[in-house]
């Protein structure tokens, strides 16, 4: 049963300065399910739109960023609700109850002059009252059922490591045990063993707490550690999406075959080939397929028309024409 | 006992030395000045044509030194100065000899203070708070009205705000008295009809300071809040669900306000220089207004009073400002 059902969701950032507009299609035309108790990747280059179909997922829509078309539910039995249309108070109520956040950069995101303390009592103290030492209590408890120290409550935030900061987050992020945590690269900043402590931590809660974790991040081998299932996403679109182990054995669009290619294996020193070129910008796209002038196996019909995200085998959806060459009416299913 | 020796000991030290430094500048540059004063008290009384026999005028160019303090070498001198300024003393007023300096400047004083401490302090609080939240609610009308207000009031010289306030409130509409800081013949016992006479004096002097001054510290915080609500701080803890409420007052003004303390300890610091526009507008009887008389009259000791009274407050202020402000940033902290 799927909880998030996304469809045809387009979010632009869209400005005008000086009389000149300028649209940057940061999510375009994205489909998404997602199923109870799921950790679903999403993977991509820098500036693919991975960050905005989160903050888009959130709910939290500020200008520039605007929803040009599209439907996000959320099924949570008791609560069904497409996010897009709920007015602001009502989302607000939603978010870290029900949904939830790790942000990317958690050296900044908490509160310079506060103690974790306070901040941990405005994120709770905002969707539930709680009597004098309820909170704290429970704060306490949450904090030692992840294996953090209670003291970092009396710290500020820049007496903490890194590492300490994220883990603080994702406290924050589990602490109301929502049904879905969408993480942002949690673990970019990091060194390789805080990165695997915060990945160890988010996949403890999983475990604990059944909830969906989005997960974006770049780095394929986060991806291949925590993740059921992975999307590739490609200037604003999902172009393939499979189970983890399958879309490592048999990834089948060519830009996903250069991502996984290019990761090192134990024992393999051949060079590795990564795709050639950058990505277009997102304010001015290619026409036909947005990956085609760095495709080698580039087509006529691929500058012209672009493909749909079609199923190929049970629960692999890919968006090329070399695999769906004669499946190209547009329809999806 | 870290915290005195590595922290609070050098700030202290610092402390005396600015203030050393400014009153040695203070004694230096009227020696200066090619205008002497005791020849010019002599001119003074000769000049009303009063003969004075030239032994006299020898004398009494002695007992003026003395009494200036200009006796001896420019070293005797600054010695004698210090000394008398360790026991508060000034020396006496030239044009209003023989009352000592001192006592001129604490008549003035509690008048000054009152009223600037209270303009200077309701207008940060109220400007803070108006430009925090007109920051963080940009986009209803109501914060593009207060703006337009403060950006129409801010480049107004004070001076016209203030005439304008008098003219309209005491002149067109007489609610409020033209001049002075209390009726003329008062009685100076406390009394209730005494302090409703000396506030309705001081509400329009109070008045255009307020405006002026929250409309200035409302323009800052305004130009400061647009920075910290893009803060990652900010959009995380939106992103929360935490309310408006709590963002506005414990995440942007709160970290608005760290800038904001170090202005206001200045401008409390300069409460002793007196408001000199605002005192002459209202002819309110102030250190300003003592300020204005002292230089048009060439009245050194007083203008050195006045002055070291004046670097004293401000080199307070930053002392205070400095040990107190870990309190506001925990990012400072003594070591």
């Amino acid at each position: 049963m799927s909880v998030l059902k996304v469809k045809d969701l387009k979010s632009y950032y869209i400005s005008e300065v000086f009389g000149i507009k300028r649209t940057v299609r940061a999510v375009d035309g994205v489909y998404m399910e997602i199923n109870r108790d799921e950790v679903f990747g999403i993977a991509g280059e820098s500036g693919c739109g991975k960050s905005t179909l989160i903050k888009t997922l959130l709910g939290m829509i500020k200008p520039p960023l605007t929803i040009v078309d599209g439907e996000i539910y959320y099924d949570f039995g008791d609560k069904k609700f497409n996010i897009l249309s709920l007015n602001p108070d009502e989302s607000r109520k939603i978010r870290w109850e029900y949904i939830s956040y790790i942000p990317q950069s958690s050296m900044s995101v908490l509160n310079p002059v506060r103690r974790i303390r306070d901040t941990f009592k405005s994120f709770l103290g905002a969707h539930k009252k709680f009597e004098k030492d309820e909170l704290e209590g429970l704060v306490k408890e949450h904090l030692s059922a992840l294996g953090l120290p209670t003291e970092v409550l009396n710290a500020y935030p820049h007496q903490l490591s890194g590492g300490m900061r994220q883990r603080v987050t994702i406290a924050l992020a589990s602490i109301l045990k929502p049904k879905v945590i969408l993480a942002d690269e949690p673990s970019t900043a990091l060194d390789v063993v805080v990165q695997r402590g915060v990945i160890q931590l988010l996949r403890n809660i999983q475990e604990e707490q059944k909830n969906i974790i989005i997960i974006v991040t770049h780095d394929m081998g986060i991806h291949a550690n925590i993740c059921d299932r992975i999307a590739i996403m490609y200037a604003g679109k999902i172009i393939e999406e499979a189970r983890t182990d399958e879309i490592f054995k048999h990834p089948l669009h060519p830009y996903t075959t250069y991502l996984i290619g290019s990761l090192p294996k134990i024992g393999d020193k051949s060079y590795r080939v990564s795709a050639p070129g950058s990505p277009p910008p997102l304010s001015n796209l290619p026409n036909g397929c947005s990956f085609h002038p760095r495709c080698p196996y580039v087509m006529e019909k691929c500058k012209k028309e672009f493909p749909s995200l079609l199923n190929v085998e049970d629960e692999h959806r890919v968006a090329c024409f070399l695999v769906n060459k004669e499946d190209d009416n547009g329809a999806r299913d | 006992m870290t915290f005195f020796k590595r922290y609070l000991l050098p700030r202290i030290i610092q402390y005396l030395v600015v203030i050393f430094i400014g009153t040695t500048v203070v004694f230096v540059v009227p020696r200066l000045m090619p205008t002497d004063p005791i020849q010019q008290t002599i001119e003074r009384v000769t000049m009303q044509g009063t003969y004075i026999d030239p032994d006299a005028v020898e004398e009494l160019k002695e007992t003026l030194k003395e009494l200036y303090g200009l006796k001896g070498t420019l070293f005797e001198q600054y010695a004698i100065f210090w000394k008398r300024l360790f026991r508060g003393d000034f020396g006496p007023s030239f044009a209003q000899f023989p009352t000592p300096v001192m006592e001129l400047i604490s008549i003035s004083l509690p008048w000054t203070t009152i009223l600037l401490l209270l303009t200077t302090l309701l207008s940060w609080v109220i400007g803070n708070i108006l430009g925090g939240l007109a920051g963080y609610f940009s986009h209803y009308r109501w914060a593009r009205i207060l703006e337009g207000i403060a950006m129409f009031i801010r480049p107004i010289p004070y001076y016209i705000v203030a005439l304008g306030l008098l003219i309209l409130f005491a002149f067109i509409f007489p609610i409020f008295p033209v001049v002075g800081g209390a009726s003329i013949g008062s009685e100076f016992k406390l009394s209730w009809n005494l302090i409703i006479d000396i506030i309705e004096h001081a509400f329009l002097p109070a008045l255009s300071l307020i405006i002026v001054g929250t409309s200035t510290w409302f323009i800052t915080m305004r130009l400061i809040v647009s920075n910290i609500v893009t803060e990652d701080y900010v959009s995380y803890a939106q992103s929360g669900g935490v309310s408006n409420k709590e963002i506005v007052f414990h995440y942007v003004i709160r970290n608005g306000l760290l800038p904001q303390i170090t202005g206001l300890a200045l401008s409390l610091g300069q409460i002793f220089s007196g408001a000199l526009i605002t005192e002459q507008v209202f002819s309110y009887p102030g250190i300003g207004t003592l300020l204005y008389r002292s230089i048009s009259t060439g009245d050194y000791n007083l203008m050195m009073g006045i002055t070291i009274l004046s670097i004293i407050g401000i080199a307070t202020g930053v002392l205070i400002i400095d040990i107190v402000y870990p309190l506001f940033d925990p990012r400072i902290r003594y070591e």
